[in-house]
């Protein structure tokens, strides 16, 4: 998670919530994706970047081909084995803070592929830690729209400066 | 010092004992101050504009819900989301060209800004070679690029920065070659002058009206490609071509260090578009102009609106550009700039001597 | 032959010219059309009328005969139930949609019609553990489902009043 000389080191106060809130609006409204597909649901990924969803209406339509400039990957199908080992080591590259979105069946939890696809990791939280899981093979356009504004909201939950909040957040 | 505004309005405030240093270090020090907002603020707009000019070409809308009316603080957003990102800084990089290679282009693009001509009265500098000194400032981002390529130890990068360095060196040659026929025109290099020679006609003097229209217009039309070409904007951005490169030059470049490269994009495609219109389309000359006394308030005002709002249009045009063409091949790019912007620039360079000395003979 | 290179020289020329000015008119063109963009979250798409979405059960009318069960191609249905009887004490009825394909297998071999893909199409978690969805409690049902489930629902104390007597 994020850590540096500042985390944790306020109280609450006007100051640094606004600074809070400033960080987190800029971080939500400006999640670059990376150029990235892996199988069908890149396809509906696509369609989100097309004219009729349009995802740069959320200021997320930049999509960047370096993970070094990116700060969201969506995982948009079917995870191999061998692909595995590249999108960990893509995760690694990308530049804090980085979000993911798992995005459909195979990438959650394996797919169709759960009992028999011996090439199939069982959900791509097993290589790289996944922010949010969108559901359906593959999910609509409005679906994954849907998630990235679950991601959205998971972002304004986060605190950068203030003392984190004690007991169950 | 003259012609520096800053410096003017300076030592008009100032105590009469003043030293001279002081006043140009202070004048130099605000002036700086002020490329650097308005190179800022000019960035958020561009940027902007661009997302919404590339979604309403592709019958989107572009940003919406970040906030402002049609999401004007995207940008904003994204600048913030920049400097607060973490900077990446490879182990196998060279530590010294890696660190400098941002600065350096942003330098460079900065520093184009000096020799603008923006409203009578509104430039930083008049220098009598203002457009040698705006050409070799801006070949210096090309420097830039290539330390950018080079220290970041990766191919990509690399090659990104080759392409660069032939198609930069490749294209200021019809660049420069096409500045001429005005340098002919108006028998200077300065740039505040040839801005005030077009002033006639009640400010519709304009070089592409003037009697030369006939190798104006077509002098424009090279003088903008090249440009293009220059800053590395589609279809010429070779560099950065992001299906083959991955993102060219600054593949390794996060957080504010890419921001850098981000936003001299911008700022050098404004400078080209700012020369374009000190040359060819009359500066901060506007029809109308003739009815403002000559000391009025509203001549630089209205001058400066009248520059920025020209510029700005081509700004828009080379971003309709670059959202209408595919990205062409290296070897296509180099086809073009040798085999057809450099005879096409010097014939009209010959062109325009001509026509020059025959008006002169008259 | 030099006059042949000049001439494709000069054809080439204005081809891009041409070209290029062509391409522009296109993208003013649509630059100045009306955007087809549906703003999501604002207005709700248009999904047909046989769109096969995030499954509901109407739990009453299952009889536990494990029929969508063994259709499933990906095994992503468990159920439990005790059987009082005629009476079924339900304990789970999940459906895991880290495999579903939503391929609207389960719902033809139902002899009783009870489990339906419905118009929700977003199924959007922050913990994977929360895409195995007990079908007993899933509320993210459209207004039609929910009518329909609260009849069930309504028929189901009907009948336990009765039963009762």
């Amino acid at each position: 998670m994020s850590s540096g000389p500042l985390v944790g080191q306020f109280d609450d106060n006007v100051l640094t919530t606004r600074v809070d809130w400033m960080v987190n609006w800029s971080r939500r409204s400006s999640l670059w994706p990376m150029t990235f597909g892996l199988a069908c649901c890149a396809i509906e990924m696509i369609a989100v970047g097309g004219p009729r969803f349009d995802i740069d209406r959320f200021g997320a339509g930049a999509f960047r081909a370096t993970p070094r400039q990116s700060d969201l990957m969506i995982v948009a199908g079917t995870v191999n084995f061998k692909m595995a080992e590249r999108i960990r080591r893509l995760w690694e590259q990308m530049a804090e803070p980085r979000y993911v979105i798992a995005m459909g069946a195979c990438a959650t939890g394996g797919g169709p592929y759960h009992q028999y696809g011996y090439t199939v990791v069982k959900g791509v939280d097993r290589v790289i830690p996944v922010d949010i899981y969108v559901a359906g093979c593959p999910p609509r356009p409005e679906a994954l729209l849907d998630g990235l504004m679950a991601l959205q909201r998971k972002i304004d939950r986060g605190r950068i400066v203030r003392k984190p909040e004690t007991g169950p957040v | 010092m003259d012609g520096n505004f800053i410096s003017h309005l300076l030592s008009a405030s100032l105590p009469p004992g003043f030293p001279f240093w002081g006043l140009a270090l202070l004048a130099a020090f605000l002036g700086a101050l002020c490329v650097v907002g308005f190179v800022s603020i000019l960035a958020l707009v561009s940027v902007w504009l661009e997302r919404k000019i590339a979604g309403h070409i592709q019958a989107r809308l572009g940003p919406m819900r970040t906030g402002g009316w049609h999401g004007w603080s995207q940008t904003l957003a994204d600048a913030i989301k920049l400097l607060t990102k973490e900077d990446v800084i490879l182990r196998g990089a060279d530590p010294v060209l890696f660190r400098l290679a941002p600065a350096l282009v942003m330098g460079s693009a900065l520093a184009m800004f000096a020799v603008l001509p923006f409203a009578p009265g509104v430039q930083f500098a008049d220098i009598d070679l203002g457009v040698y000194f705006l050409l070799a400032v801006a070949s210096l981002t090309t420097i830039g690029v290539i330390m950018a390529g080079w220290g970041s130890n990766n191919k990509w990068s690399l090659y990104g920065a080759m392409r660069e360095a032939a198609q930069a060196t490749s294209y200021e040659i019809p660049l420069a070659l096409s500045l001429i026929p005005p340098i002919l025109h108006f028998g200077t290099f300065s740039l505040l002058s040839a801005t005030e020679q077009q002033s006639g006609w009640g400010g519709m003097q304009w070089y592409i009206f003037s009697d030369a229209f006939w190798v104006a217009i077509p002098s424009f039309f090279l003088f903008f490609t090249a440009a293009l070409a220059e800053n590395k904007r589609a279809p010429f951005d070779l560099p950065e071509s992001e299906s083959e490169l991955v993102a060219g030059f600054h593949t390794e470049y996060s957080g504010l260090r890419f921001a850098f490269f981000f936003l001299e994009e911008y700022a050098a495609m404004f400078a080209a578009s700012a020369v374009a219109t000190a040359y060819w389309l009359g500066g901060w000359n506007f029809p109308g102009m003739t009815f403002l006394s000559t000391g009025s308030l509203w001549l630089p005002i209205l001058g400066a609106l009248a520059f920025l709002l020209k510029a700005m249009f081509l700004v828009c045009v080379m971003i309709w550009i670059r959202w209408t063409l595919p990205r062409l091949r290296i070897d296509q790019v180099m086809t073009l700039g040798w085999k057809y912007l450099t005879p096409l620039a010097l014939g009209i360079m010959v062109a325009a001597a001509g026509w020059e000395a025959w008006r002169a003979s008259l | 032959m030099t006059s042949s290179a000049f001439s494709r020289w000069w054809r080439n020329l204005s081809d891009g010219v041409i070209s290029t000015a062509r391409g522009m008119r296109i993208t003013l063109r649509t630059f100045l059309r009306k955007p087809v963009t549906v703003q999501y979250p604002d207005e709700k798409p248009d999904l047909g009328g046989r769109y096969r979405g995030i499954h509901y059960l109407e739990q009453d009318l299952c009889i536990y005969c494990d029929a969508c069960a063994k259709a499933c191609p990906v095994d992503c249905i468990e159920m439990d139930a005790t059987r009082h009887g005629k009476e079924l004490e339900w304990h789970a009825f999940t459906l895991d949609y880290n495999r579903c394909m939503l391929c609207e297998l389960c719902v033809y071999p139902c002899p009783k019609d009870c489990i339906h893909q419905g118009e929700e199409y977003a199924l959007v978690t922050e913990d994977r553990e929360d895409m195995v969805r007990d079908l007993l409690t899933w509320k993210g049902l459209t207004e039609e489902q929910k009518q329909k489930v609260a009849e069930v629902e309504a028929l189901k104390a009907q009948r336990a009043a009765g039963g009762g007597e």
